[in-house]
């Protein structure tokens, strides 16, 4: 009897739990659209760096007004693997392309950087980092910082 | 009254514009040349003006000219210029093997011709595109290039220390010094239009020759057919304003790529069986390796470095060869102080032409159907060996964790092997010399022509072809 009551408490518990789960992820995607995932992101990845805060505000703002995304193949897809597989991290573990959110996140990172002077303090951490405009090499060409011209090679 | 030409050529991409260049230097001054242009010429200036948001307009897209049932993608620009305006530029040669892969290896077919029936036409090409590359290569040459060689990054110099000559700085039209209106290629890695102008484009390298007297262009005049006699075309059709109109040509050259080759000579009731079929290009995936201790930077251009490891060899007899692209975009790893402990990698895959993959009429006499299946098992193969692959010429260096996409690129941006060249009608389409195997004054000109695709990029190919069908031609 005990047994048997047990059972269904658990399978009712299950029922519960993954109840629950489903509508923490819908209500939370129905709430958290793409700008806020990534400002949420960007906090998160760059926490060890003293960022000026309206600085992450500025970034997805300009890139909405200028279509950023769209330009850089971040198409509508993208957007919602990132902001749904966003809300399943906290969750689970693992899940079928986690590989692939992760590399769109160190995208959208290095995107937020490029657009701030980070590099232009070369990586300094203890400099405050500061929005200077949207990372865009038809208005600031030569501007990768990782290339030769920041890095020639000695002779 | 229909207009008389000496010569009639179709498009201004590169086929087409190499040709003509060597034509206009061999011919007589008296000649008359007609231009039948698809598209509109747009100038750099208002493509940067239009990516800067200081100007609005339409560019005609790629996907607007053809149509298909499948979700297969065939990218390229149709208008003045081709893709060139929007290529990325890297330009190795072929490797002498790549010519014979039948005779070697049992597999696709060989090529009429041999590496060093172009092999000079290589060194025109790079001399007029202004190629910068390295003073070692995998493939025979007999001068340096015209320009020195972009900077390997920091990875680049550990594999090219045990690769030796199978891993090179790539050689490339994205200029690494000044050249002439070109600026020099700062990595800025928005190749589809550079903002400094660097990359060779037909409007920078060779827009004079459509400014020769003896030249008439047309724009948005898109050539439908041929009207053909026996083994002879007389004259080209073609729709400017909605208007059909004709042109008598002695010579025809057709340079509108290989769904436009195709189309062309099917609307024109070309009975070659081999016409349009084998559309193929090569297949990419790409890799990220992240490493424990190991930056990756000081990288040239978009893309540093060429790996030819697993190009050429024995493998190529069940597998396909496969070019490496080391890539210099401004990526990061979102991890503190291991921003740059990464590389991306392209692995590129040849693939072969296949009978079933083609371009066909359809209802609409102005817009060819491509019908297209897969790629072959050959290239499906080679891909499956990556993460073997990449253990094994990559494994020396501290890896920390590889990950390789699941799924390959929606296209490399090249399209092939539509109307192949070969000994016989048997088999292909147009003779050694790019002259159509029955219509005797038709050239078609570009990679349609590929029996064999190679991993490597086409255009450099396609150009010297060019060149030497012009000096065939006139000779
Ligand atoms: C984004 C991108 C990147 C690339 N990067 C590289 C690279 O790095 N290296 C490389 O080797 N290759 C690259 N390629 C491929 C390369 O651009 C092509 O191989 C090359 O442009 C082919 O030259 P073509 O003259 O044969 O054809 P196209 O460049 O396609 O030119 C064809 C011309 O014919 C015109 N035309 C077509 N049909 C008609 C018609 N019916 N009537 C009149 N005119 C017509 C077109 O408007 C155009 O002017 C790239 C392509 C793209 C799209
Ligand atoms: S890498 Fe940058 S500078 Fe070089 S050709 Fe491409 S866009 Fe131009």
């Amino acid at each position: 009897m005990t047994g048997k009551t047990g059972k269904i408490s658990r399978r009712k518990f299950l029922w519960i739990a993954l109840l629950t789960v489903i509508a923490a992820v819908i209500g939370t995607v129905a709430i958290l659209d793409f700008n806020t995932v990534v400002i949420k992101m960007l906090k998160h990845d760059l926490a060890h760096l003293k960022v000026d805060e309206t600085s992450y505000e500025t970034f997805v703002r300009e890139a909405e007004q200028k279509q950023h995304w769209q330009g850089k193949f971040f198409d509508w897809k993208k957007r919602q693997l990132v902001r749904f597989s966003y809300m399943v991290d906290a969750i689970l573990p693992s899940f079928p392309y986690k590989y692939k959110y992760l590399q769109y996140r160190s995208d959208i990172v290095g995107d937020f950087l490029l657009s701030t002077d980070f590099f232009i303090n070369k990586m300094d951490r203890d400099k405050t980092v500061t929005y200077i405009g949207l990372y865009n090499p038809y208005l600031r060409p030569c501007s990768n910082p990782f290339s030769n011209l920041y890095y020639p090679q000695k002779v | 009254m229909t207009d008389r030409y000496d010569l009639i050529i179709v498009g201004t991409g590169f086929a087409s514009s190499f040709f003509l260049k060597s034509y206009l230097e061999k011919a007589g001054t008296n000649k008359k040349v007609l231009v039948l242009e698809r598209g509109k010429f747009h100038p750099y200036t208002e493509r940067l003006a239009l990516k800067r948001g200081q100007k609005r307009f339409q560019i005609k897209k790629a996907g607007q000219t053809y149509s298909s049932d499948v979700d297969k993608i065939w990218v390229f620009d149709p208008n003045f210029g081709g893709s060139s305006n929007c290529w990325t530029g890297c330009t190795p040669r072929f490797l002498p093997n790549d010519f014979k892969i039948k005779s070697l290896y049992g597999v696709g077919q060989d090529w009429p011709i041999s590496y060093d029936d172009i092999e000079p036409y290589y060194n025109e090409v790079e001399n007029i595109m202004a190629i910068s590359g390295p003073e070692q290569t995998p493939f025979p040459k007999k001068g340096p290039y015209p320009l020195p060689a972009h900077q390997l990054s920091t990875v680049d110099r550990l594999l090219q220390s045990k690769y030796g000559d199978k891993y090179i700085s790539q050689p490339t039209a994205r200029a690494s010094r000044t050249v002439g209106e070109r600026g020099a290629c700062c990595s800025s890695s928005v190749c589809d239009l550079c903002p400094v102008n660097s990359k060779f484009t037909i409007e920078n390298g060779l827009g004079y020759i459509y400014e020769d007297p003896r030249v008439t262009v047309k724009y948005e005049a898109q050539v439908i057919g041929l009207d053909t006699q026996e083994n002879l075309a007389k004259s080209v059709h073609y729709v400017q304003e909605n208007t059909e109109k004709k042109a008598d040509g002695e010579t025809i050259v057709l340079g509108a790529n290989a769904v436009f080759n195709a189309h062309i000579l099917l609307n024109s009731g070309d009975s070659n069986l081999n016409t349009g079929t084998g559309i193929c290009e090569q297949v990419g995936v790409f890799a990220r390796l992240y490493y424990n201790d190991l930056d990756n930077v000081g990288g040239s251009s978009i893309i540093s470095a060429n790996g030819y490891m697993m190009y050429d060899g024995e493998h190529r007899k069940n597998y396909a060869g496969c070019i490496i692209e080391s890539f210099n975009t401004p990526f990061v790893r979102n991890e503190a102080g291991k921003w740059r402990k990464l590389s991306i990698f392209k692995f590129i895959y040849e693939d072969l032409p296949q009978q079933e993959n083609k371009i066909v009429l359809s209802d609409d006499e102005r817009k060819p159907k491509v019908v297209y299946n897969s790629h072959s098992d050959y290239a499906q193969r080679g891909i499956a060996r990556l993460p073997e692959d990449i253990n094994k010429y990559f494994g020396f260096l501290p890896i920390e964790k590889v990950e390789i996409d699941d799924y390959s690129q929606k296209t490399e941006f090249h399209v092939c092997s539509t109307t192949k060249m070969g000994l016989t009608s048997d088999d292909s389409v147009i003779d050694k010399n790019m002259v159509h195997h029955k219509y005797r004054n038709v050239l078609v000109l570009g990679s349609s022509s590929y029996p064999s695709i190679t991993p490597a990029n086409p255009t450099l190919t396609l150009s010297a072809l060019s060149l030497r069908a012009a000096e065939k031609y006139l000779a």
